[in-house]
């Protein structure tokens, strides 16, 4: 697999844009589509959160000027694209009256795709429960065992901002499934 | 199932650190069959269906023409029944102080209201090790109604009152009349 400094000369080389982009998409698209899974519930909603991310990663190739690592811009990306898409359903879930974080985890309950057990399936219910900024820092820690700093980088944030939010839902979810088990 | 069963049992005995166990660190989901081979066709194909200027096809701009007159219309009508409605609370605008010992700005972030941006004064860069300062004060152009101050109140409290740490701590939180 091509290190990312290599992708991204071959990138700037004439003609190399398409096959540079075929890689970022054969490197990166598992573990981004994982991580946006954490964050919408579902298959078909982390799917197209991951289409709409990897085209967004596309047409915004030519603007990255490498002052950040190419895999945190990837995230940063795929997560505001989550975010945005949360707060968005949020939103229209209150005009609507509906409950949206009980709707997230009503999902994960009927998914087809959820095989794990029930302890399993518990984190996951209280990983949804989550605010959204806090639920992808987790995300990319626990199940991503991403660093600090590179999550830090994701959330244009600060690395001691990132571990106290990290610190605050990891003991919130331990207690919770401490109570139920 | 068997596997399963004896590694839930192992969690339960060793419940000091349930989330330290490195099988709850596994992601629980499955795929459809020969998902991400399929991925970068797809994205592909999407790619190729954008015009020039970075938009989607023909169809998806008429549709979203169509819709954004629907929108408007209803805008209009929204906007109406609010000025109807909020006229009569636009003399007063309140300033919310709140303060806190969490230190984080994300988790004033995470509150996500609509109504109120968020201002973090960070004590650890005064002599307070675990005190933190939070004051949120609503964006100067908004007129905060009696009542959305009131259910802003209501949030931070539930909000820092969820996480069951010593450090959480809500010291005060009052509306006040700002001063002008």
């Amino acid at each position: 697999m091509q290190e990312d400094s290599e992708i991204l000369a071959l990138y700037k080389e004439e003609g190399g844009a398409d096959y540079a982009f075929n890689l970022i998409v054969r490197k990166y698209s598992e573990r981004l589509y994982w991580h946006l899974r954490e964050l919408a519930g579902s298959h078909e909603d982390a799917n197209d959160l991951l289409q709409n991310a990897l085209i967004k990663i596309w047409n915004n190739l030519p603007t990255f000027r490498g002052d950040s690592r190419l895999y945190t811009w990837l995230y940063r990306i795929a997560t505001n694209e989550a975010l945005t898409w949360l707060k968005k359903q949020r939103f229209e879930s209150r005009f609507a009256r509906l409950d949206f974080d009980k709707s997230l985890c009503n999902k994960l309950t009927t998914d087809d795709f959820f095989n794990g057990d029930q302890i399993q399936l518990a984190l996951q219910k209280e990983v949804m429960q989550l605010p959204d900024k806090q639920r992808a820092i987790f995300s990319m820690r626990y199940f991503q065992d991403m660093k600090y700093e590179e999550i830090a980088e994701v959330m244009e944030s600060n690395i001691g901002a990132v571990k106290t939010s990290y610190s605050i839902a990891y003991n919130k979810i331990s207690t919770s499934l401490k109570k139920k088990f | 199932m068997e596997d399963n069963n004896n590694i839930e049992r192992e969690l339960f005995e060793n419940a000091k650190d349930l989330l330290g166990n490195e099988h709850l660190k596994k992601v629980p989901f499955k795929v459809p069959q020969g998902y991400f081979e399929s991925v970068e066709d797809e994205v592909r194909t999407k790619i190729k269906d954008q015009t020039p200027d970075g938009q989607w096809g023909l169809l998806h701009r008429s549709l979203k023409a169509y819709l954004g007159l629907a929108a408007s219309f209803l805008l209009i009508l929204g906007a109406g029944w609010g000025v109807i409605h909020f006229t009569k609370f636009l003399t007063s605008r309140y300033q919310l102080t709140a303060q806190s010992t969490i230190d984080s700005e994300l988790l004033l972030d995470s509150l996500e209201n609509e109504y109120v941006a968020g201002q973090l004064d960070n004590a650890l860069a005064e002599s307070s090790k675990d005190t933190l300062t939070i004051r949120v004060i609503p964006q100067q152009a908004e007129e905060m109604t009696e009542e959305t101050a009131v259910d802003y109140a209501d949030a931070v409290q539930e909000y820092l009152s969820a996480y069951p740490s010593t450090s959480v701590n809500l010291a005060s939180l009052e509306l006040a009349e700002l001063e002008e």
